[in-house]
């Protein structure tokens, strides 16, 4: 048994929480509400036939048992506060606190999106700073930050090359991905009424300009890839690949998801990318809060600043203005600005790294990870050997002949050990892919945890069941979308 | 002095020991893979790193100037709402269990999560009378772009869609936004003279192929749709009926979506307590009957059990979503609004039953005595004294808006949204919201500000 194990001498005990609705008592309540300060009305004199006639069955509680609810629930949950969470190409790092408590801040959070310009100007700043600083981080001239997450970054950025093409009377109608692909991309193309052709990476890792030569025409739009690409490799041809894009016409995409790995250090801006989208709760360290809010700013070359969503921040003079004056813009991606709350947060992080700081994060997370390539590549099999940055992809080549051991089944494992599993099964181009990126945020003694773990999942391959030291034991998945249950069912009364 | 990072743990002697065990010397042999001609040559341009202590003295003096520094009051609605939060809310959304963790791909390890967004699901379903609710959406805006995605797929050989000019028009402007590529043609359906959508119109428009009809209610006008008579003329032609709510308050005291037959119904949740935050994040909601569950967009969570036959919940039917189906997927969306849909579910769960009556009837009693002070003036009347509203209407003033506002402004009360911002025609009119959390004294200083400046 390992070291930070030896503590555990069972089963902890956790506390069953029923639903909101089990524990509901009529007449309980958990807020205080003023006196009406003004004459009361008839509702029903009002509204007539538009009345409602039956309530929503919210749940009656007081203000403890709220409180008691949701804090038995959230010792349910894993999080990066409780230790490494190394999803590949999903930069699990720590949140830093201040970015909450500014966040939250009355002065910040009170503020209305249609508040007048002279009472929003320290909001306007802001945006039009974190637009700066994204615009230095990839050497891209123009930025809007209005997309609400990555996926809807790189819809945003797929209609304004849409756009652009129509522009200039030309309906492309193709995208070509990669193989190493995250499944956004071609949902995101399908999504901007374009269609897919998927280039396969080459054994070393990266796309090949051949490759990309044999299936370029006058259809082909863009090419989406990411870099570095989700094997944790940098594409090395990605400038000759840019060339011969812009040489046909077509525009070249990055998807920005594996930023991390390279700020300070290398700028899609630099090598020809067009558009780039971020992904402020990966690289920018604003929470993932159990599955958003993200925010997915774009960045875009030159050719594509006409198209990019409106409103953009300005600066004329001393004043910061909203300015929706762009006629070949997209449009709105979304309604108001983008998730301003998530920006304010990027903004304090981009501050407390400074210049230098980004590119030591870039750094440590890349050695963070080859830390973890050499020391368990002699256990586990390293299907292309190339140099990685921030990530590493394994697979279970070597267990799965002679043992019972597969990439599924060390995830499942890893969670006995109070450990998030890594990204499994993807990038689709590897087989029974286990795909690792600890980030700059863990220190040795967590890395040597999660080595010295899986090290001990690898030499005792025949654990029968797992996980079992878990609030519950293997979750019936089948079951759950076979009996379709996706509200609670109310007792007849 | 040289520190380390704050957010980095390795210190220098760390790096060393890591870098040993690589093999190498140093970090620049780790950056081998990246071709020399696009490594950066010179360093960023971000600015010097600062400790807490400065980004905070910083942030104060970016802020001096915000509504919530001048102590100013503010009328403006239009979609996002000044409702009170519990402290309690915040507090708990602040756990870092909560807020650190991964969408929960790994049921066992994110069970508070799943089950906090089952309840989420039913809470939503219930104030919608809906069978279904996804997990959550990016906002009421994208929310709604979905619905007209989803309508497409339901009405696969239908190439129109119809919306009422009473939507929020920046909703308007997403949903036209997301169609533009897919040879779908948005038509609007214009207001009658009583602020409500015109039905002779809707007939008019409405054709065999018309996928959906697209309602508001309480729209942007802040007028109640009889969207009864609305959902009989949209199904006399096999279309969809699409109902949208950016102020589900209103459904504490108004019949919901399901009541009018609705097939889908989107939402902005931000009235349940999530902070205005000059435009996100906010939380999308979606609803729809159960018979068109499969081509939902967003993560849904479904009851299961465990190996020990427990009660336990799951993300489900992922077979639609992209990292399964790619480009075959009902939406290319890779996460709800977690974060929020926990504030939302966490600010119904204490606000409770009788709490969003009230809270409603309070918002609709302060609603009815704004109008009637502001009426007192004499200069100002109700654009559309004869229709019901709910907490916001339109006020129409013998000269120009804009002019009044900016007075208004100077003395410290934004008095609600110049309609001229949306509607370069409409000179006179503003869009006015009361909540809860406007005072007795604070309406009446509105009524002062009109009687006086307008």
């Amino acid at each position: 048994m390992l070291n930070f194990m030896k503590k555990t001498t069972g089963q902890a005990v956790v506390l069953e929480e029923p639903t909101l609705f089990e524990i509901s008592r009529p007449g309980a309540i958990a807020v205080g509400i003023s006196e009406l300060d003004v004459p009361s009305v008839n509702a029903s004199s009002i509204f007539g036939a538009y009345l409602r006639t039956n309530p929503p069955r919210l749940p009656e509680l007081s203000e403890p048992e709220v409180v008691r609810h949701y804090t038995r629930l959230s010792t349910w949950n894993y999080a990066i506060d409780l230790g490494i969470y190394p999803l590949g190409s999903c930069t699990m790092k720590y949140n830093p606190r201040l970015n909450e408590e500014i966040s939250r801040s009355p002065e910040l959070s009170c503020a209305h999106p249609y508040d007048p310009e002279e009472w929003s100007q320290g909001h306007l700043q802001i945006m039009f700073e974190l637009q700066n600083d994204l615009r230095e981080v990839t050497g891209l001239p123009g930025v809007s930050l209005q997309p609400a997450a990555g996926a809807h970054g790189e819809l945003t950025g797929l209609m304004m090359i849409a756009a652009y093409h129509r522009a200039k009377g030309q309906a492309r109608r193709t995208i070509l991905t990669a193989d190493t692909a995250h499944g956004t991309n071609p949902a995101s193309a399908a999504l901007a009424g374009f269609q897919i052709i998927q280039i396969a990476t080459g054994s070393d890792g990266v796309m090949h300009p051949e490759a990309v030569v044999a299936v370029l025409n006058d259809d082909v739009a863009a090419l989406m890839i990411t870099n570095p690409n989700t094997l944790g490799i940098f594409e090395k041809h990605i400038k000759e690949i840019a060339q011969l894009l812009h040489s046909k016409g077509a525009l070249l995409y990055i998807d920005g998801a594996n930023l991390n790995a390279v700020m300070g250090l290398s700028r899609p801006g630099d090598y020809g990318a067009d558009v780039i989208q971020f992904n402020l709760h990966k690289t920018f360290s604003t929470p993932h809060g159990g599955g958003g809010p993200g925010s997915g700013p774009v960045a875009v070359s030159a050719l594509l600043q006409p198209f990019l969503p409106v409103p953009i921040v300005e600066k004329i003079g001393d004043v910061y203005k909203l300015n929706s004056n762009f006629p070949k813009s997209i449009g709105q991606v979304k309604a108001f600005f983008g998730n301003y709350g998530m920006f304010i947060r990027a903004w304090c992080y981009i501050r407390a790294l400074g210049a230098d700081g980004l590119r030591k994060v870039s750094e440590n997370a890349i050695l963070n990870a080859n830390y973890i390539r050499a020391e368990l590549s002699s256990s586990l099999h390293l299907p292309v050997d190339a140099p990685t940055l921030h990530e590493v992809v394994f697979n279970d080549r070597l267990q799965r002949d002679g043992s019972q051991l597969d990439t599924t089944k060390m995830a499942k494992r890893l969670i006995d050990y109070g450990m998030h599993p890594p990204t499994v099964h993807f990038p689709l181009c590897v087989k029974n892919a286990i795909m690792i990126e600890p980030t700059e945020t863990e220190s040795r003694s967590e890395l040597d945890r999660f080595i010295s773990a899986f090290k001990e999942i690898l030499a005792n391959p025949d654990v029968p069941v797992a996980p079992q030291r878990v609030f519950r034991e293997k979750v019936d998945e089948t079951k759950a979308a076979r009996e379709l249950v996706l509200t609670y069912r109310f007792p007849k009364n | 002095m040289n520190f380390e990072h704050r957010f980095i743990p390795n210190t220098d002697a760390d790096r060393q020991s890591l870098l040993q065990a690589c093999g190498v010397d140093s970090i620049e042999k780790l950056l081998v893979g990246i071709p020399s001609e696009v490594r950066l040559k010179g360093v960023l341009a971000n600015g010097p790193a600062l400790s807490e202590m400065e980004i905070k003295k910083r942030i104060q003096t970016i802020m001096r100037q915000s509504r919530y520094m001048r102590g100013a009051l503010s009328f403006i609605g239009a979609g996002i709402y000044d409702h009170y939060c519990p402290a309690a809310v915040n507090q708990l959304t602040l756990r870092g269990e909560f807020l650190t963790s991964y969408t929960p791909y790994q049921p066992e390890m994110s069970q508070g999560t799943l089950q906090a967004l089952f309840e989420f699901q039913t809470m939503v379903a219930e104030l919608f009378a809906m069978d279904v609710s996804n997990a959550s959406h990016y906002d009421g805006s994208t929310s709604l772009a979905e619905a007209a995605l989803m309508a497409m797929r339901l009405k696969k050989d239908k190439k129109r869609i119809l919306v009422s000019h009473g939507v929020h028009p920046e909703y308007i402007n997403v949903m036209k936004t997301y169609l533009t590529n897919l040879g779908v043609e948005l038509s609007i359906v214009p207001l009658s003279e009583n602020g409500t959508t015109s039905e002779a119109a809707l007939k008019s428009l409405l054709s065999d192929d018309v996928m959906g009809f697209v309602c508001q209610s309480p729209n942007f006008m802040g007028v109640i749709e009889n969207q009864q008579s609305l959902s009989d003329i949209t199904k006399s032609k096999n279309a969809l009926y699409i109902s949208n709510v950016t102020e589900p308050l209103s459904l504490g005291l108004l019949k919901p979506p399901g009541d009018f037959d609705a097939d889908i119904a989107t939402g902005e949740g931000q009235s349940f307590g999530l902070p205005q935050s000059f435009g996100g994040p906010y939380v999308g909601l979606f609803t729809a009957k159960a018979e068109y569950v499969r081509q939902m967009p967003g993560r849904l969570c479904g009851e299961t059990v465990d190996a020990q036959n427990r009660r336990s919940y799951a993300l489900t039917l992922s077979t639609r979503e992209q990292h399964i189906r790619r480009e075959k997927a009902t939406s290319n969306i890779c996460t709800n609004q977690n974060l929020f849909a926990l504030w939302g579910s966490i600010w119904l769960a204490m606000t409770g039953k009788q709490g969003f009556k009230i809270l409603a009837e309070q918002n609709l009693a302060k609603a009815e005595f704004a109008k009637e002070v502001i009426q007192k003036t004499g200069k100002a009347k109700l654009r559309y004294s004869k229709s019901a509203t709910f907490n916001e209407f339109v006020i129409e003033l013998a000269t120009p808006a804009a002019e009044f506002a900016r007075k208004a402004i100077a003395r410290g009360i934004a008095p609600g949204v110049v309609l001229e911002r949306f509607y370069s025609d409409d000179k006179n009119g503003i869009l006015v919201a009361v909540t809860e959390q406007k005072s007795r004294e604070d309406i009446e200083s509105l009524a002062l500000a009109i009687k006086e400046l307008a």
